[in-house]
């Protein structure tokens, strides 16, 4: 690890954390500190064989109840446009879909959501502009636009695969 | 019960970072190179 990098994750503004059950390591988080009270979660990871018990819906509110304790405002956090499961995951932990961005590697867009934990912060769409490249800001009513096109476009999978 | 703690020791970091990366890789494809860029600041 180069010395800029080594020194982050030994100051905290960037931390790998991990998810115990019961005592038992069962995934991982990695956070960014973009400052002091703006949080970027990089990823969120439970192990296979602790999947279906909720543990990535508790693991992201106590997260996230740890960061509102630190004095973070903000919280953003991405994902795939298709990905439906994780985007139920932000809904029920109270993450809201605010925008997209497009990656220009891959050539897809990801949603971008933001919990806003205090509500100190009124330029959250500013910020995440900030943060993210080629973000996209989105009103509530193109967010369930797309997101209704995403449901369907599994739906269709599903029933071809069915077919075969 | 749910606890998220901070890792301390450098194999705990190895492994996490590990463990992303592994779980990511199908999905985002270039999250192994992403993620190594922003672990180790690599071009």
């Amino acid at each position: 690890m180069d010395k800029k990098n080594s020194v982050q994750f030994e100051l905290g503004e960037k931390q790998i954390l991990s998810i115990n059950y019961n005592d038992e390591l069962c995934g991982y988080v990695m956070i960014h500190f973009c400052s002091d009270n703006i949080v970027k979660i990089n990823g969120i990871y439970v192990f296979e064989n602790y999947k279906g018990k909720g543990i990535a819906s508790s693991a992201m509110q106590k997260l996230t109840t740890l960061l509102q304790n630190n004095g973070v405002d903000l919280v953003f956090i991405q994902t795939r446009l298709d990905n439906n499961a994780v985007v139920h995951l932000f809904d029920k932990t109270g993450y809201k879909l605010i925008g997209t961005n497009y990656h220009e590697v891959e050539m897809k867009d990801n949603w971008v959501a933001c919990n806003d934990l205090s509500g100190r912060l009124l330029n959250i769409t500013e910020i995440a502009y900030k943060l993210y490249d080629g973000f996209n800001y989105l009103s509530n009513e193109q967010v369930n636009k797309i997101r209704d096109e995403h449901k369907n476009a599994n739906l269709v999978l599903t029933r071809t695969k069915k077919k075969r | 019960m749910i606890e998220i703690k901070r890792i301390k020791t450098s194999e705990e970091f190895e492994n996490g970072i590990s463990a992303l990366i592994e779980i990511f890789i199908d999905e985002y494809p270039y999250y192994k190179t992403w993620i190594k860029k922003i672990v180790f600041n690599l071009n």
